[in-house]
């Protein structure tokens, strides 16, 4: 029997001996001797009756309102304050890897969207970027700038749906809304650069999918000239009011040592002290030719991350103004064959996307689909820090933690 | 007259004026929330959407009203009473005007504040019989708010009881037709009782026992259909009671500076209930505003910041006012 990850390594083991557990945290059976069984896992599993009567286990989700998508994360709880949690991860899976497998290169994008559908535009790019190592493809200058431009529009967009659910999760409904004003400006300019709100189809190997509009130039133009008003009244009715720095500063600590430990990229590395931004360090694209700033914090709480958010909103309205002006002429899409066939080997690309670095690894062995591709979600190995980021803390903190990391769980569960 | 006629028709309007001003906060809930939040509320049915009130109030009338098999059975139906009971009962102390006040009992704002204490307990009864976690942890936060945010409010409720020299929400509000509203001289003690009502009416920033996005519904999270409607007619009516206290202790009640209290006639309960909803205003502002405490937060907040200035404030009043007692022979 092959296990449905061909790269998987299954050590002469069979997939039977893999012990599961069912949807209330029970081992599925009793593990065989000399299999390794997590920790967590038999926890869960001791006999209730020798568990302690003060704590009690609290599931929070998959379907909780601030779980943001179908995360469970188990509580266990004494009184207010959390003991330990857990996550579980899955209930988005939708086998996008897999389904990959089955479709030709130029096709891969929708499935993209999918994956991460905040910012849909970032992983395209990631798919577009290996696709286009591999095959060596010529893609014209005046794509790249129109990646970047559908990019940055795109990561404000999704930047807009992370900062108003976090005042909402900690109570503020009125941001959540002013937000969704201004991303509602954002997505009409998406959808009038790609035709599509959410679902994009946009960035394809070898260039994009159509040309800028000029109705989506003046949209943006007209955004861009009031965007920093804008972000200054979003500072000032979320994060200049007391009562949510309260609740955000000094709670959920991510230390600089366990960022790099964990794999933390984007936003979280950055507010941990990392000093580390793909567009600046490892530029693609247009990125080298752009003059932005890339913000550190140091204290690695929550109230950093909005801060390098924050800026980060900032820096993405800068660089907007200068990819518009400086955008080159010439053709959007290369001339392609038909039916791409890629060469065999494999090859990795990457983007700063909108919560961290998005990878795209590509194996083919040489036919017009992709043998096997994997998807690096960022925001998997940040949900791995939160079972020791939780515990300490009360259960307002946790909620507010967890959406402080910006899920999106279709990325996360694929 | 009949008494027994004369008790069924107040009791009658008693009903009629709470069932009013349940659908007067849920309409302006929608627009004043709506509007500090860049929506619209409803605008389809009716002059600005104020007839979605009806399909709204039926859909929760006729819903199945069913239970979830594992609850304690009792509790949980007796629950939805225990909460609207009192919140009914409170109105029968209310001062509209000088004539309009169902009983003018002399110790009237204890008697409402009586009432209202018994609140907490139906909450509390409604997250354990509902036997859900969620529930639980919100019926316990309900209770350890209402211990801790009742002590200040009573202390800030004092200053202008001890500045009228009385219990009577009517003497009170004739005390201060003759000198300042209370407000003034009562400044510290106006703003502690105006966040305690916040917290006493379960609203954001300090909506614990709900915190929707913690808890799901927090109290409430397993009840539907008219129970639901009578957790949420209650806690509007709480809005409403808690507005006209304050109103009464500190906004002249029913009175109007320079104009003669016996010649305000039909116009003072029209004048008293403006007042409350300006009040009202205020709370949904906030509610709007802010973000939610932490549950830890609110409790310090309570018991750190507000009782101790509650406290002080109070025996500083205490002091002042026999002062001038001693010098004047009376009242204020």
């Amino acid at each position: 029997m092959e296990p449905v990850l061909k790269d998987f390594d299954l050590d002469g083991m069979s997939v039977d001996q893999f012990v599961g557990y069912d949807n209330q945290g029970w081992l599925s059976k009793e593990p065989p001797a000399g299999i390794p069984v997590p920790r967590n896992l038999r926890r869960i599993a001791d006999d209730p009756h020798k568990m302690s009567t003060e704590h009690f286990l609290l599931n929070v989700g998959p379907s909780h309102p601030s779980t943001h998508g179908a995360l469970r994360e188990i509580l266990e709880l004494n009184g207010e304050s959390v003991m330990s949690s857990e996550a579980h991860v899955g209930y988005l899976h939708r086998g996008i890897e897999k389904l990959c497998e089955s479709r030709q290169y130029t096709h891969l994008a929708p499935l993209m969207d999918r994956a991460d559908y905040a910012g849909g535009i970032l992983p395209e790019t990631a798919l577009a970027h290996a696709v286009e190592n591999l095959a060596e493809i010529e893609v014209p200058e005046r794509a790249h700038w129109l990646r970047a431009i559908a990019a940055e529009v795109n990561r404000i967009a999704s930047h807009f749906l992370w900062l108003g659910p976090l005042g909402l999760d900690s109570g503020a409904m009125g941001p959540f809304l002013y937000m969704v004003r201004d991303r509602e400006i954002l997505q009409e300019i998406l959808e009038s650069l790609t035709g599509q709100r959410i679902m994009f189809n946009y960035v394809r190997p070898g260039g994009v999918f159509g040309d800028m509009t000029p109705d989506a130039e003046a949209k943006l133009r007209k955004w861009l000239a009031e965007a920093d008003r804008r972000m200054d009244e979003h500072w000032d009715i979320l994060a200049a009011s007391e009562l949510f720095q309260q609740r955000v500063k000094g709670i959920g600590v991510v230390s600089k040592e366990m960022a790099l430990s964990m794999g933390a990229t984007g936003f979280v590395a950055r507010a941990s002290g990392i000093d580390w931004d793909l567009r600046r360090d490892r530029p693609y694209g247009p990125y080298s030719k752009l003059d932005f700033d890339v913000k550190i914090a140091q204290d690695g709480d929550i109230w950093s991350r909005v801060v390098v958010r924050y800026d980060e909103f900032r820096q993405s309205i800068r660089m907007l103004r200068q990819l518009l002006d400086g955008l080159p002429e010439g053709p959007f899409m290369a001339k392609l064959p038909r039916v791409l066939r890629v060469p065999k080997g494999e090859s990795y690309g990457y983007v700063e996307g909108c919560r961290g670095e998005i990878g795209i690894h590509i194996y083919s062995d040489g036919g017009t689909k992709p043998y096997r591709v994997r998807y690096r979600p960022p925001i998997l190995y940040h949900l791995a820090m939160a079972d020791t980021l939780l515990p300490g803390g009360m259960i307002a903190d946790a909620i507010v933690t967890l959406a402080s990391f910006d899920f999106c769980f279709g990325e996360v569960d694929r | 007259m009949n008494p027994w006629a004369t008790g069924i028709i107040h009791t009658l309007l008693l009903i009629v004026i709470m069932l009013l001003n349940g659908s007067m906060i849920i309409y302006m809930l929608r627009k004043v929330l709506g509007h500090l939040h860049l929506r619209l509320g409803p605008t389809e049915l009716g002059p600005g959407g104020i007839l979605q009130l009806v399909p709204d109030i039926v859909k929760l009338l006729v819903k199945e009203d069913r239970h979830p098999g594992t609850t304690d059975r009792w509790l949980y139906i007796i629950a939805p009473v225990i909460v609207f009971v009192p919140a009914l009962m409170a109105y029968i102390a209310i001062p509209f005007s000088d004539k309009l006040i169902g009983f003018d009992v002399n110790l009237g704002v204890l008697m409402l504040f009586g009432f209202l204490t018994v609140i907490p307990l139906g909450i509390f009864a409604a997250g354990w019989g509902s036997h859900n976690k969620y529930a639980l942890i919100g019926a316990m936060r309900a209770v350890g708010g209402a211990i801790s945010y009742e002590i200040p409010l009573l202390l800030s409720a004092l200053i202008p009881i001890m500045l009228a020299g009385s219990f009577s929400l009517k003497a009170i509000t004739m005390a201060q037709t003759t000198s300042i509203w209370y407000w003034l001289p009562a400044f510290p003690a106006m703003v502690i009782f105006f966040i305690c009502s916040i917290m006493e009416t379960n609203q954001s920033p300090f909506d614990m026992s709900e915190a929707e996005s913690e808890l799901v519904s927090g109290f409430n999270t397993e009840y539907s259909a008219m129970r639901f409607g009578f957790m949420y007619l209650a806690e509007f009516s709480n809005n409403f009671i808690m507005a006209a206290i304050m109103v009464c202790l500190f906004f002249g009640g029913w009175s109007l500076p320079f104009i003669d209290p016996n010649s305000m006639g039909v116009f003072a309960p029209i004048v008293f209930i403006i007042k409350t909803y300006l009040v009202i205003f205020a709370f949904m502002f906030v509610r709007g505003t802010f973000s939610r405490y932490r549950v830890d937060q609110m409790l310090a907040f309570g018991w750190k910041k507000l009782m101790p200035i509650a406290l002080v404030y109070s025996v500083v009043v205490a002091f002042f006012v026999k002062l001038i007692s001693m010098k004047t022979g009376g009242g204020l």
